[in-house]
């Protein structure tokens, strides 16, 4: 008869003298989990002190890595309290896995380092305290300042890359212009469309109603409407265009650095910034200003559809009030913040996907990065701009 | 006095981050050799390639062409440098946004005069002699790894460079094809008098086609042997390349 029941592992623990007897018994496996240690632990740091252990096998009938792990802490609770471990007749399989992993013999497989340090120092390495907050703040000032200067550098490089685009003289490298202005352009088309009537609706159906409680709703045209064109219009451009450019930017840099694609333009002498920066920083400054214009109109619509649809607002007049609102001043401010948001998506995806690193597993990285710091730097360019446009009475 | 060699790599250093790769290289490569550099995995052979054809600044030393220094000049001298060279990066690294043709047409629209349709007309020929006709208008996501290798090489031998550098050109061909890139290279050193910078562990193209070789040991960081592959093989005095040399047989 077999018996179904998994067979345990038993670890035995018997003091003998000075010595520490440890019986090996039964079916080791990793999947089944390792014996408790906390009869051996108890063991070593009886009084008195046993000066050996030694480590038997009795009725073993499997082993695997589970056993070596084991033995492994053993011999390491032995060495830091000075007792001596005697693994004679401890099974040879295991005592040879375990003078592999301890590295006083060569690996299984790969390059032995005469040099390396020994397993459980390197471990320990992991394992650094976090340093105090004053050092992480410190330590974090200098790695961006440091970083500051690589992203200037970048800037660098882009500015005449961009020139010699818009004067003709990088053509011959088959840019694929176009195709960067239809993925920046019309590609973007209908999620903006999405975002943009949502958020135009819903500040309409916000400001009604807050507005009328001071009996001034019919004022909330105006406001949408200046509020749609001076920002809200830009700021849904930036986000739509850091979601999708921004990512696909830096993905597609990223995989290339990884094929080591960007490496042989190099060696082929094409500045990578000509071939694969500029077109895609010039087609978002170009588009944007366009996409603003689309995602205000979009805006507005929303706002209408709102106001009059479902806050019974007259349609003659809301729309008379929305047309009130609009100048050439307030869209002028809308459209000068849709190529700077345009400008940052663009440099940040390429910059964090020309720094990504030469492996495949950085392309998720970069993509993370990207996106994250373009959404940071629309915002941020816009309220630099608003502050701007203040100051200059825009 | 000698003509200055063709390559001369000087006391070269190189780091990955902070810590050294390889230490204290010092070796000249004659014009029409070729010249392999061979070493356990992780041992710098790919950074060492990378430092010699300017994509990596060494940490110290110095790598020289013809008596130039590659990292001595202007941006501009380096790049007049790097036209003569041709590189086959490991897996081909073709351009994912170009076909085959393209990725070959690249270089020579870029560095010659030629007129669009000769352009055209030598990258078929470079694709033709790597047995890639039909290929021609396939992107490199489209064709296996091997015709992509082969499409890396019909781009590196695009304007038929003076010196090539390889990144393990075999290593993703079958065995039939490791010795047709032997021919090949053979081929661009006796009729084209091209000097060849090979990386490779490919133990029967090394014996085949090296005229010198040299081991990059991973313990010491610096190169332990110098010589013809099958002279390392036979009668270096470390037992390591020899070892290496043996296909692990000491």
């Amino acid at each position: 008869m077999t018996s179904t029941a998994p067979a345990e592992s038993r670890l035995s623990v018997l003091r003998e003298g000075p010595d520490v007897v440890v019986r090996l018994g039964g079916a080791w496996s990793v999947q089944a989990g390792l014996p408790s240690a906390v009869e051996l632990d108890r063991a070593l740091d009886a009084s008195p002190a046993p000066r050996r252990v030694r480590v038997e096998e009795s009725a073993l009938e499997r082993w695997d890595s589970g056993l070596v792990v084991v033995l492994g802490r053993l011999e390491k609770a032995c060495a830091e309290r000075g007792i001596d471990l005697d693994l004679a007749r401890a099974p040879l399989g295991a005592r040879r896995l375990l003078d592999v992993a301890r590295g006083t013999v060569a690996p299984l497989v790969g390059p032995s380092e005469a040099d390396r340090p020994g397993r459980l120092e390197s471990l320990a390495g992991w394992v650094r305290e976090a340093p105090p907050l004053t050092a992480a703040v410190g330590l974090w000032a200098l790695a961006w300042g440091r970083s500051l200067g690589d992203k200037l550098d970048f800037l660098g490089s882009t500015v005449p890359a961009l020139g010699r685009l818009m004067l003709g003289r990088t053509r011959r490298l088959g840019l694929g212009f176009t195709l960067a202005l239809q993925e920046a352009g019309v590609g973007t088309l209908p999620i903006l469309a999405l975002i943009a009537f949502a958020s135009g609706g819903i500040l309409s159906l916000l400001a009604t109603q807050q507005l009328d409680r001071f009996g001034a709703s019919l004022l909330a045209p105006y406001l949408v409407a200046i509020v749609v064109l001076r920002e809200l219009g830009a700021l849904t451009t930036g986000i739509a265009l850091a979601g999708r450019l921004g990512s696909s930017n830096a993905a597609e840099l990223a995989t290339m650095v990884a094929g080591e694609e960007v490496d042989a333009l190099r060696t082929i002498g094409v500045d990578p910034f000509d071939l694969l920066v500029a077109p895609r920083v010039l087609a978002l400054v170009l588009m944007g200003p366009l996409l603003v214009l689309y995602a205000n109109a979009l805006g507005l619509l929303g706002s209408v559809c709102v106001g009059v649809g479902l806050m019974d607002v007259p349609a003659t007049v809301y729309l008379e009030r929305t047309r009130g609102a609009m100048s050439l001043k307030h869209a002028i401010a809308g459209l000068v913040k849709g190529a700077a948001f345009g400008f940052v998506v663009g440099m940040a995806g390429c910059y964090y996907g020309l720094r990504s690193g030469r492996n495949p597993g950085a392309v998720g990285k970069a993509v993370q990065t990207a996106v994250v710091t373009a959404v940071l730097g629309v915002v941020v360019a816009s309220v630099v701009l608003t502050l701007f446009f203040k100051r200059v009475r825009l | 006095m000698a003509e200055a060699p063709l390559i001369e790599v000087r006391g070269l250093t190189l780091r990955r981050g902070p810590a050294v790769v390889q230490s204290g290289l010092d070796f000249t490569v004659r014009r029409g050799q070729v010249f392999a550099i061979m070493g356990a995995t992780g041992a710098g052979k790919t950074a060492l390639l990378r430092h010699m054809v300017g994509l990596e600044r060494p940490a110290e030393g110095e790598v020289l062409y013809s008596g130039e220094s590659l990292w001595g000049g202007t941006e501009e001298d380096r790049e007049r440098l790097q036209t003569g060279f041709g590189v086959l990066f490991a897996g081909g690294a073709l351009f994912s946004t170009k076909t085959l043709l393209e990725n070959v047409a690249l270089k020579l629209r870029l560095h010659t005069k030629l007129a669009e349709e000769d352009t055209l007309a030598v990258a078929r020929l470079k694709l033709a002699l790597m047995g890639l006709t039909g290929y021609e208008h396939h992107y490199p996501s489209e064709v296996n790894e091997s015709r992509r290798v082969w499409a890396g090489l019909a781009r590196a031998t695009a304007l038929d460079p003076q010196i090539l550098f390889f990144e393990e050109p075999s290593a993703r061909l079958d065995p039939l094809g490791a010795r047709r890139v032997d021919d090949v290279i053979r081929r661009l050193r006796d009729d084209l008098g091209t000097t060849v910078v090979l990386v490779s562990n490919d133990l029967a193209g090394l014996f085949a086609v090296a005229d010198e070789a040299i081991y990059l040991d991973l313990e010491s960081k610096t190169m332990t042997a110098r010589g013809n592959p099958v002279h390392l093989r036979d009668h270096s005095p470390d037992p390591k390349v020899r070892a290496f040399l043996g296909g692990g047989r000491a």
